[in-house]
């Protein structure tokens, strides 16, 4: 394990705390250390987890009604050292609303899916059109609407987790702290950021496009030859 | 709250799987199965999610 790369795990942690703590409300009477964002390192790879250090397992997160349990939020996320081993990546994560412990909601992410769009949403509901739809056209699929992958975006649109959250304190009306808007948006504007990097890195040839033709910037190619486009990247779902 | 960071023991995670299965009196290949299947209980499911997690680990 490299010290920078276990360092920016800590981080990446330490942000997740801070937003969870930022926005949803601990759940009286309940030790807080079951609260707790857990990076557990091992090597080049790094589980993120709630809770962990205490319980020894993971653990998911109250949601509240007016002080009163009234769901749960479960968070995991998986980091891998990126391809120079300098930062680590998510390589998969799950967010799942639950109700004693039964799924609802989840949203997944595997860079490595390729059978099933690399995020996606899970309804665990059923609507018998969907399912009638699924099965008469599909034979290999068992029509459950909990089993359909509702792309978002592949890896670098996807949702992030402030989305999540917003849709968690503003469609749900779950209690919130009363700095939970502003800690959503900030937080929105870090992930959108980094993923805009990231679409650079994959297209910069679209970028320099958008700066010089567009916007009226000058720009030089560097003189080791300008990167060429990563399709492989823009053509997932 | 801070976040904490701690090192993976090896002897721990293996602890945590065997934490894991025996809670639902299943072995790892009758988890799988079971997940594989959709026929899992939430708990079953919570289990699964430690196994894997643990093989995550202990991989790496």
């Amino acid at each position: 394990m490299t010290f920078d790369l276990a360092a920016a795990a800590g981080e990446f942690g330490e942000e997740l705390q801070q937003l969870l703590d930022a926005v949803l409300p601990y759940e009286e009477g309940v030790d807080p250390e079951l609260r707790q964002v857990t990076v557990t390192a091992s090597g080049l790879a790094f589980a993120v987890e709630i809770g962990t250090a205490k319980a020894k397992e993971a653990k998911a997160i109250s949601l509240l009604h007016k002080g009163n349990k009234v769901a749960e939020l479960f968070i995991q996320i998986r980091l891998v050292a990126d391809s120079v081993d300098r930062y680590p990546a998510v390589a998969k994560s799950k967010f799942e609303l639950r109700v004693n412990r039964h799924p609802l909601l989840r949203l997944d992410f595997d860079r490595s899916m390729h059978s099933a769009p690399g995020c996606h949403w899970n309804i665990h509901a059923e609507r018998g059109a969907i399912t009638n739809l699924l099965v008469r056209h599909n034979p290999d699929h068992s029509g459950e609407l909990s089993k359909l992958h509702l792309p978002v975006g592949g890896a670098r649109m996807r949702p992030c987790i402030e989305d999540l959250l917003q849709l968690l304190v503003e469609e749900f009306r779950f209690d919130a702290m009363s700095g939970a808007r502003q800690a959503i948006e900030d937080g929105r504007i870090k992930w959108r950021r980094r993923q805009l990097a990231s679409m650079v890195r994959d297209d910069p040839e679209e970028a320099v496009r958008v700066l010089r033709d567009e916007l009226g910037y000058e720009i030089m190619s560097p003189a080791s030859g300008a990167p060429g486009v990563r399709f492989d990247r823009l053509r997932r779902w | 709250m801070d976040a904490i960071v701690i090192k993976a023991d090896p002897a721990e995670l293996r602890a945590r799987r065997e934490r894991a299965l025996s809670s639902v009196r299943l072995t790892e290949e009758q988890l799988r199965a079971r997940i594989e299947a959709g026929t899992a209980t939430p708990e079953e499911r919570d289990a699964w999610q430690e196994v894997d997690t643990v093989a995550f680990l202990l991989g790496a």
